[in-house]
């Protein structure tokens, strides 16, 4: 576990800024409490200060997680946002679209959102902006980006992709084994 | 529909969360710990691993009978104190080291004794500070125009004015002198190491190869310890533009363990506030860039804006054509009538 560096720190915030704008301050700079990004074991974790002193007591070897994952980084040093940072993107997203109930269940799977599908969208997204994915309950079901703007999408037609699904709550049953680093851990052993 | 066959088996499937236990856990709820008092029976894994589940499913019980609150979808409890006390972190600040003056007090056995600032001066009538500014000693050398001459003492007005100047700057130098020292002292490695060495030229000494500085063993008169000696040749070895990488060594030289300032990371804890200051700066540029400003203008957003604006007026001018088809239908449908 260590404090990213400065170039990991802008990898970390422009993934998110992609996502939430400069609403990044606000995880930064928080007025609760402390909270700090750590890197372990190529996974960055957003946790509150207190918690990560006690997490310092674990040997590296043995720690699995703490506090929340929000991504990892590739071996060619990209960050990339897991399912697991979703309550923070839903709790600060600029940009949100919402599916049907009837297309819920595909987006689920891991399919991307279509035109037939989509229920609604925040006026004036632009194209390739970061979007937070609701059902119409306003429960985060995951994240994507845009194939089109919001004035594109009156235009195209029903079958056409207009959010790309990047990460869905289904991952936690799909992608079970590759959402922590306890794999990982075993690996190292 | 009978479900009790189902859920029957499906609860089979588990264990059960009532556990007996003759001796209660030792709970310390706060830091989600319990300590099992009992012997242990059989040192077999499996054994060891029921007993864990068993102790493991008493705590959690325990946990469940905390009072709860439910918040955002979550059911929180709040721990109760902690009862446990866990060692620090990190090992204990070692004390500062003794000034020459304070060691000295300790062997002679000068102990210190609580004066108060002020005190009073009958001349006066008032409290005035005991030393320093304003204090009798500083008004009557501010206010000296005439000063007694010793017997023998020949010198002249001048001659005695400066003299006593010259005392007292001769007196500031030698605390300084000292506060210097004592900073050295204290220091230790640190300031001893950008002092101990002097550079000289790379060179070889009769057929040995000697490091390109001449240690330097003495400070203001007091010779230097060998960890200051260590720390200085630490500092001056990789005090080359290589970092010491292609300079000569000399027997048994340690390796320095300094690095250079670019490849110091953060430490894991101790300088949140540093981290949160780069954050934070990194956040700016980051969020500053995002917003890509052409001559004060948000391209992307204003292509945007123009495009819905565009979407609107010709949907507008639609529903203005589709009104009008419907109206001239209309009348001729009623001229046809007639």
């Amino acid at each position: 576990m260590r404090p990213l560096t400065e170039e990991e720190m802008k990898n970390v915030l422009e993934k998110l800024s992609h996502y939430i704008g400069s609403n990044i301050k606000l995880l930064v700079e928080r007025n609760d409490e402390e909270y700090v990004f750590r890197l372990h074991k190529k996974r960055v974790y957003y946790l509150a200060e207190d918690l990560m002193k006690k997490a310092m007591h674990v040997a590296r070897k043995r720690l699995v997680a703490m506090g929340t994952a929000l991504g990892k980084f590739t071996a060619s040093g990209r960050f990339l946002l897991e399912i697991t940072c979703l309550d923070y993107l839903a709790q600060y997203a600029q940009f949100k679209v919402w599916v049907k109930p009837s297309s819920e269940l595909s987006f689920l799977y891991g399919n991307h959102v279509l035109k037939a599908g989509l229920g609604r969208i925040t006026d004036g997204t632009p194209k390739n902006q970061g979007v937070v994915v609701y059902n119409m309950q306003d429960v985060p079901l995951g994240f994507g980006t845009t194939a089109y703007s919001t004035s594109d999408c009156r235009r195209v037609d029903g079958t056409a992709i207009v959010c790309f699904n990047q990460s869905d709550v289904g991952e936690y049953l799909r992608d079970e084994d590759g959402l922590s680093s306890a794999s990982t851990a075993m690996d190292m052993e | 529909m009978d479900v009790s066959a189902i859920l029957a088996k499906a609860k089979a499937k588990y264990k059960s969360t009532d556990v007996e236990k003759e001796f209660p856990l030792e709970m310390d709820l706060g830091n989600l710990t319990a300590f099992d008092t009992t012997p242990i029976e059989s040192r077999s894994k499996k054994a060891l691993e029921e007993l864990s589940r068993d102790n493991v499913q008493l705590m959690v019980n325990a946990l469940f009978e905390l009072p709860s609150k439910s918040h955002d979808r979550a059911t929180l409890v709040e721990l109760p104190e902690k009862t446990t006390r866990l060692p620090r972190a990190r090992k204990a600040p070692e004390p500062r080291k003794p000034t020459r003056w304070e060691e000295f007090a300790r062997i002679k056995g000068i102990k210190k004794r609580k004066r108060s600032k002020m005190v009073f001066d009958e001349e006066v009538g008032d409290y005035i500070p005991r030393y320093g500014y304003k204090s009798k000693a500083d008004m009557e050398a501010k206010s000296e125009w005439v000063v007694e001459l010793k017997d023998g003492d020949n010198a002249t007005a001048e001659e005695v004015f400066s003299r006593r100047k010259k005392e007292k700057k001769a007196r500031v130098e030698k605390q300084k002198k000292n506060e210097e020292r004592n900073m050295l002292r204290k220091a230790g490695k640190s300031l001893a190491g950008s002092s101990g060495v002097v550079r000289t030229k790379r060179g070889k000494k009769g057929g040995k190869s000697i490091p390109q500085g001449e240690l330097v063993t003495q400070m203001h008169g007091e010779k230097l310890s060998t960890d200051q000696l260590r720390a200085a040749i630490s500092v001056q070895a990789v005090s080359t533009a290589s970092y010491g990488k292609f300079d000569n060594k000399v027997r048994n030289q340690r390796k320095s363990k300094l690095k250079s300032a670019k490849r110091r990371k953060l430490p894991v804890t101790g300088a949140e506030g540093v981290e949160k200051e780069k954050l934070a700066k990194v956040a700016d540029r980051v969020v500053n860039k995002k917003v890509k400003v052409n001559d004060g203008i948000d391209m992307s957003r204003a292509v945007n804006m123009y495009q819905v604006a565009h979407d609107r007026e010709r949907q507008r001018l639609n529903d203005h054509t589709f009104k009008m088809r419907d109206k001239q239908q209309k009348m001729s449908k009623r001229a046809k009538r007639k």
